[in-house]
């Protein structure tokens, strides 16, 4: 059994921050977007904090994210050169933050609570760390056992969820007992109303509430939350679960890609295609023996050393991604197809940790949509 | 199939973050999927030690879906399962199961009267144990919407248990014996219509063969719209929940489907409850096994959908429908049933809600 063919004008490959961000610009010109996804995006697994420096065209992404993280509580701190602290104590440079997201800024004396059975902050080392650095004032560890699951949804209505209101009433009663001005707590809240959720256990609490930088958690779901919502309310069609398996090229352009859901295969036709399927991480690449390769287009690989990591292995897996040509995707045997862009990073040396994060990743979703507008 | 899992696994924890039956039930009684599938085998951990914790997995995927490396973590869970039950003895009600497959062929007895099924027509139609013994309503609804799109139905006589349950339990030897009993049957058919999820993935991935889910087989016919339904029905709020493989193994593209046929529906509005993706607690051996369990996993979910204002759960999974009703909060029906008794000529459907 086949599924009934589609068909649309742009069809974009992975629905982290470039594919949502391309998809977002491009639908929201008119053009039908269909957005074909395979599931954990690395956005998803990201700190979701955001660095503008050495950005092209930062005026524009920063009007672009700011714009679509309005109705979801993020990116609504003024704009500006800023160093965010992580959830193991190192300094992150950070041009767009979040109301409640912990700069190096503020009073000095911080009380950084962590939950038990919470992972994602551990005070003692959080603070055995920041003890080492000069640049993030006295902190002090403080350990709760609330019973608290490690997501809670704050919802998208007027008002926060009844579950987000029990847990900032308990969080605001442990809190109470602290000294400090400000408290660090793991970032738990979800859904477009996490902000204010917070921000009714700063008024409960009477203290400043913000959270740390953490990968693998809740800010990085946000920010893919957001990005998806965005994608989503400007047209663009979402296709979850499922996984680009082949495409057929017509001389130096792909009209049609074969996608498999579940048991089933089916075929989208397309006018132009964008490749936002991240290298290794995602799986937008493979680690074969010769190292990583596409394994559905037939695309040529560039490899571009931007940094390096602890992982000599690692490090050679993240510099490679997807050969282009002016955004455009190279074959292996050298020739441009015409109709197929990359975008974010797949492009090789966008890919986090090594590439510069978001703000490059958001810079070239935007570049790749004119790019295509152009051709269309 | 395990040591890629364990040789995949980059630790990021996203598997224990989105585990329904760890969230349920706290780490101390289900560790989750990565200990499980990857961490135990690893470290060649004392298997009678991981018992209790591998009789919770519901084999639900969810773990799969959310993990980077889309490792398949369910199978390599069940491949631990097989392992620890090589010698020991299994839980009491997984016991009578295998009791009734050695006498009947099939998981379960009938509770009550069984839907008689043609036995010739076009369309071979897989009823599945639990439809056939447990909602006999299903296999009303599902002969009836298969006659709806044109099809005449009919099931082989002496059909056997797909194997699913055996499979996710890993019981090799009597899969093996069920499984050549089936493929003699179905010997000459290479389409079949299946109103278990279970069934279906099954009947694809060890008979070779293309069956349909029951919702793909009459969405795909394309003969049911607006007026094939009744516009003179009360209108109800409904919930939709998602059976996991259904969702996840046979595709999403199904739950789709399922929408677009509820959208059909005159006076049906479809309510959301946040949880539609969550698993109902009684794949993957639980309910046999622990059916506590089941139940406080089913009842997280018919307590949201109540809270959102559905006034009836519709699930495209009759094994899902019985987890799901056990709590008694809400009536529950398969979507086939409501599909056909909101049909404007519905044939055959003599069975009440449950």
């Amino acid at each position: 059994m086949d599924l009934p063919e589609t068909s649309c004008d742009v069809l974009v490959v992975g629905n982290g921050a470039a594919g949502c961000l391309a998809s977002t610009l491009l639908a929201k010109r008119g053009y039908d977007v269909c957005m074909v996804s395979r599931g954990t995006t690395s956005t998803s697994l990201s700190t979701s904090r955001t660095s503008l420096s050495g950005v092209s065209r930062r005026k524009e992404v920063t009007q672009l994210l700011r714009g679509l993280g309005a109705a979801y509580g993020l990116f609504g701190s003024h704009p500006g050169k800023g160093e965010g602290i992580t959830s193991l104590g190192s300094v992150v440079r950070q041009d767009l933050s979040s109301p409640h997201d912990w700069l190096c800024t503020g009073p000095e004396r911080t009380a950084v609570l962590g939950l038990k059975g919470n992972a994602d902050l551990d005070p003692d080392l959080l603070c055995r760390m920041a003890g080492r650095c000069d640049s993030i004032g006295e902190c002090r560890p403080y350990w709760a056992d609330l019973g608290l699951p490690s997501s809670i949804d704050a919802g998208g209505g007027p008002t926060i969820t009844r579950e987000s209101r029990v847990a900032v009433e308990e969080l605001a009663e442990a809190i109470s007992e602290m000294d400090e001005e400000m408290v660090i707590i793991p970032p738990l809240f979800l859904g477009p109303r996490h902000d204010l959720a917070l921000s009714i256990l700063e008024r409960s609490s009477g203290r400043f509430i913000r959270e740390a930088a953490t990968p693998l958690s809740n800010p990085g779901r946000r920010l893919q939350a957001c990005l998806e919502r965005g994608a989503l309310d400007s047209g663009c069609r979402l296709l979850g679960d499922r996984q680009v398996i082949g495409s057929l090229a017509q001389g130096h352009e792909l009209r049609e890609v074969r996608i498999m859901s579940g048991l089933r295969e089916g075929t989208i036709r397309f006018g132009a295609l964008v490749l936002a399927t991240g290298n290794i991480v995602s799986g937008g690449l493979q680690v074969g023996c010769d190292g990583p390769y596409d394994p559905v287009f037939g695309l040529a690989t560039d490899t571009c050393s931007t940094g390096s990591l602890r992982s000599p292995a690692l490090t050679t897996a993240l510099s490679v991604g997807i050969r282009n040509r002016e955004g455009r995707a190279v074959r292996k045997d050298g020739s441009v197809m015409q109709n197929v862009w990359v975008a974010g990073s797949a492009c090789p040396g966008l890919s986090y940790p090594l590439g510069r994060g978001l703000g490059h990743v958001a810079s070239s979703a935007l570049t790749i949509a004119e790019m295509v507008r152009g051709y269309l | 199939m395990t040591s890629r899992t364990m040789d995949g696994c980059i630790k990021c924890g996203a598997c224990v973050r989105e585990c329904p039956v760890l969230l349920q039930e706290g780490q101390d009684r289900f560790p989750g999927p990565r200990r499980l599938a990857v961490e135990g085998p690893r470290f060649n951990e004392e298997l009678s030690a991981l018992r209790s914790p591998l009789e919770l997995c519901t084999t639900c995927a969810r773990c799969t879906a959310a993990c980077p490396s889309a490792l398949p973590l369910p199978e390599a869970l069940v491949q631990v399962r097989r392992l620890l039950y090589r010698e020991k003895p299994r839980p009491e009600r997984q016991e009578n199961m295998l009791a009734n497959i050695d006498g009947t062929l099939r998981t379960v007895l009938p509770s009550g009267p069984v839907t008689e099924l043609p036995s010739t027509g076009d369309v071979l139609f897989f009823p599945g144990c639990i439809g056939h013994g447990r909602y006999p309503e299903g296999i009303t609804s599902s002969l009836s919407l298969i006659r709806a799109v044109g099809g005449r139905p009919f099931a082989p006589q002496g059909w056997a248990c797909c194997g699913s349950p055996l499979e996710k339990i890993g019981d090799e030897q009597r899969l093996a014996r069920l499984e050549a009993h089936n493929k003699a049957l179905f010997r000459g058919f290479d389409t079949v219509v299946t109103s278990c999820p279970g069934c279906t993935v099954q009947l694809r991935k060890r008979y070779g063969l293309d069956p349909q889910h029951i919702i793909e087989h009459i969405h795909g016919s394309g003969r049911l719209r607006r007026s094939s339904f009744d516009h003179g029905s009360p209108p109800i709020k409904v919930a939709l929940h998602s059976p996991c493989h259904l969702a996840r193994v046979v595709g999403p593209h199904t739950l789709e489907m399922a929408r677009d046929l509820l959208d059909m529906v005159p006076g049906v509005d479809v309510v959301s409850t946040g949880l539609e993706d969550d698993c109902c607690g009684g794949g993957g051996g639980v309910a046999s096994a622990r059916p506590d369990v089941a139940e406080r996993m089913a009842a997280r979910k018919v307590q949201a959908a109540v809270e959102a204002g559905a006034e009836l759960l519709l699930a495209p999974c009759p094994f899902c429908v019985i987890n799901l009703g056990r709590t008694g909060l809400l009536n529950v029906q398969d979507l086939t049933v409501f599909l056909a008794s909101r049909l404007l000529k519905a044939e055959g459907i003599y069975s009440p809600i449950p």
